[in-house]
């Protein structure tokens, strides 16, 4: 798949969130829409939080195209996970038109997660001794996968 | 005999330039090749393994 695409996706995604609520599935810390915040200070927070999507994508489509096990984004993997749990309970206050809207975020990125564990649940499958015997590899899993692999 | 089964790492990739990274030394017995942001090569992924993890090209 092309990038250009992922992105531009990415993009009308942080569109379809602006809700009332402004808790977009664009990665804004659920503790940051709880708090007042002046406008710059959360512009800030942003920047920071909105880099977990566009990393993730990035990891994605690498992962997808390199024939070996790449590092691990767990920490990215998380911090989207956790948005899309706050989301998800979100969604529920919101009127049915806007749940739909924003169902189909949480649903998209849910579906970049999964598809990128499964991208790599692949390549262990693959290749299980290889990635399990070499600790450069085993540092790039984690460790549920590291189970997976030696199971 | 090695009997555990390895990924290709010479197999055909194509990337894009994330970060200029100048002059780049595809292959030993050639000339070296400017890489420029948002240049698209096809290379084999060995050779750009190590621009990859340092985030200056991405795959695609």
């Amino acid at each position: 798949m092309e990038t250009g695409d992922l992105y531009s996706e990415a993009g009308s995604a942080r569109f379809a969130g602006e809700g009332p609520h402004g808790g977009a599935m664009d990665v804004e810390e659920p503790e940051s829409s709880a708090r007042p915040g002046g406008r710059e200070e959360s512009d800030e927070e942003d920047e920071s939080a909105e880099d977990d999507l566009p990393l993730l994508m990035r990891a994605w489509v690498n992962e997808r195209n390199a024939p070996e096990l790449l590092h691990y984004e767990g920490t990215a993997v998380e911090n989207l996970m956790e948005l899309v749990d706050f989301q998800t309970k979100q969604i529920a206050a919101q009127p049915a038109v806007v749940a739909n809207i924003l169902k189909m975020d949480v649903d998209r990125v849910k579906y970049l997660v999964r598809s990128y564990l499964r991208a790599r649940l692949a390549k262990i499958e693959l290749h299980a001794a290889h990635y399990t015997r070499d600790p450069l590899y085993r540092e790039r899993m984690s460790q549920n996968e590291l189970d997976y692999a030696k199971g | 005999m090695e009997m555990v089964t390895k990924p290709d790492v010479d197999t055909a990739v194509f990337c894009r330039v994330r970060s200029t990274v100048g002059e780049f030394q595809f292959d030993p017995s050639e000339d070296p090749i400017v890489m420029r942001r948002n240049n698209i090569f096809i290379t084999r992924y060995s050779i750009i393994r190590s621009l990859l993890e340092d985030g200056k090209v991405e795959l695609i």
